[in-house]
């Protein structure tokens, strides 16, 4: 029985050309993995990848035992969930038809949502600390508000693995805290896999499993975050 | 949110009511020969289904289009819709010869369906939404030119004929057609009716409907597709509505209250016959004209009010 919730071997990934040297990781269940970087180093490429929305360069890419490639969207959105650092954001939108569209893979072709749906858009609401605002519109949310409103969005996904780009880019410092702790939580609880890229080091030493390191030149390290920095892999951030 | 619903559908019958409804009572009772029935049944009747048809077609087509191209802009005609429908009516008009025996409207659905097939096909080659809406508006201004040449060229008489259907007509329908005109309507908006998942989530980004299981290539394309040919027939049988397509998603946005196409969708074929109704009642006046009086005022309305209110409130 495979239990990994990704295996990449061998895996390459880039538009036209390959960004980084062949590097293979395994992701289990109940894990956050922060991917720290320099600009440019591929970090997002490398969540689209993940995401299935770039085929790999080369190398293999399985999600859940399954090439990467082989899963019908529909089912491939089943299992795992991607948020842009820069999404767009729509105007004349409430925070509740936001977070339903996270429920888009399971809807029929009208596009209905069942009770079964309601509930698990009410769960992630009040998980993610958004009820409250859930009928305001999206766009008139604080950057807070809006990070922890696109989460409950992906959340409600119901995916096994999490990508999230950026996801405190906008925060400030009790934000960010407050929204790992609540990444961390969610780990714990439901075992749900997070693979987040950042540029907030002290988070990701503080509160991810593992880091996956860019180097900026296509190397890319693998490793609890002290055994890393042991190893002088950030030296780019002159750490 | 229904009964919003049910409160407009009536509101749509009851513009319908004005121009219909008491002929028809009084036809009811006489035998059915009359002059009467002969003005309900021949011009009449053609007249409203041609504008509900084309008002529901143009609205919908607007709607998914400003979706798509994530633009509140974008209208039916950036498909070059009216330009190709333009070209293959002036063809008729001012070169004659083979061109002539074609007749007004399978000239103007063979241009109409050619410049849509073109840019369709084109956009099955482009990623990116707004290169495509760049390419449509400029393929819209080539033909455009050279409809103009055939006016400078052309002779009065025919640039009449030209003219009177640039200025757009419910009128022009005929009994006969309207199963052909009703048939294509049903065929655009089943592509559309269809990729309601797309069109909910594509106002957040392409990448964002990709990464919720959405097949973004095919899924453009149907709705697209389905928008053209809402266009197209539209524009052949009734000429080139502008306002309605623009316009009526805007305000099925400010009336609804909503962003999903669920009910925008429906919202939009129930506003749309509404207005191009209430432009149609006005018989002899150039349709082009009489949409834009009308409806302009209501737009505004629709979409100022929430506006005034904070005023107010200031």
């Amino acid at each position: 029985m495979n239990t990994f919730l990704i295996q990449a071997e061998n895996l390459r990934f880039g538009y036209d050309r390959a960004l980084n040297t062949g590097f293979s990781f395994e992701l289990p269940a109940g894990e956050l993995i922060a991917v720290a970087g320099p600009n440019g180093s591929g970090k997002t490429t490398f969540l689209k990848t993940l995401a299935g929305l770039i085929s790999p360069y080369s190398g293999s890419l399985l999600l859940c035992g399954k090439e990467i490639r082989e899963w019908r969207l529909k089912e491939r959105a089943r299992r795992i969930s991607i948020q842009f650092a820069t999404q767009t954001v729509p105007p004349l939108m409430t925070v509740y038809e936001v977070v339903s569209l996270g429920r888009t893979p399971y809807a029929d072709i009208w596009d209905s949502r069942t009770e079964e749906d309601a509930q698990i858009i009410n769960k992630v609401l009040k998980q993610t600390n958004t009820a409250e605002f859930a009928g305001r519109e999206i766009a008139s949310l604080s950057d807070g508000e809006r990070s922890r409103a696109f989460l409950a969005r992906s959340l409600a996904q119901c995916a096994k693995v999490i990508l999230l780009d950026e996801p405190s880019a906008f925060l400030d410092i009790p934000h960010t805290v407050n929204l790992f702790r609540l990444l961390k939580t969610i780990v714990q609880e439901e075992k749900i896999s997070f693979v987040l890229t950042t540029h907030n080091l002290e988070m990701a030493f503080r509160f991810s499993d593992r880091i996956l390191c860019f180097d900026g030149n296509g190397g890319i390290h693998l490793g609890k975050p002290l055994e890393l920095k042991e190893k002088g892999c950030f030296s780019w951030a002159e750490i | 949110m229904l009964t919003a619903l049910f409160a407009f559908l009536t509101l749509a019958l009851g513009a319908v009511e004005f121009s219909f409804w008491d002929l028809f009572y009084t036809l009811l009772n006489p035998g059915v020969k009359s002059p009467e029935a002969l003005i309900l049944w021949e011009f009449r009747f053609p007249r409203v289904i041609a504008a509900i048809l084309a008002g529901a077609s143009l609205s919908v087509s607007g709607l998914v289009l400003q979706t798509v191209f994530n633009n509140p802009l974008a209208s039916p005609f950036l498909l070059g819709v009216n330009s190709g429908a333009g070209l293959g009516i002036a063809l008729v008009c001012f070169l004659g010869g083979v061109f002539a025996s074609f007749g007004i409207i399978p000239a103007a659905t063979l241009g109409a369906f050619a410049v849509v097939s073109l840019i369709l096909i084109c956009s099955r080659y482009f990623e990116n939404s707004l290169s495509l809406l760049i390419l449509g508006l400029m393929i819209g201004y080539f033909i455009d030119s050279f409809v103009s040449l055939l006016i400078y060229f052309g002779d009065a008489e025919s640039l009449r004929g030209y003219i009177s259907w640039g200025f757009g007509s419910f009128s022009r329908l005929t009994l006969s057609e309207i199963p052909l005109f009703a048939g294509f309507v049903i065929l655009g908006m089943l592509p559309v009716l269809f990729s309601i998942r797309y069109l909910n989530t594509a106002r957040l980004g392409d990448s964002f409907a990709e990464s919720l299981g959405i097949d973004l290539k095919k899924s453009r394309f149907a709705v697209l597709l389905g928008a053209s040919i809402l266009a197209a027939v539209t524009t052949v049988y009734c000429g080139p509505v502008s306002f309605i397509g623009v316009a009526v998603p805007h305000l099925t946005y400010g009336i609804f209250k909503s962003s999903n196409h669920r009910v925008l969708i429906p919202g939009c074929i129930l506003c749309g016959a509404l207005i191009a109704l209430a432009a149609g009642l006005v018989p002899g006046i150039p349709l082009h004209a009489v949409t834009s009086l009308i409806g302009v005022p209501v737009v505004l309305w629709v979409l100022l009010r929430p506006q005034m209110k904070r005023w107010r409130k200031r």
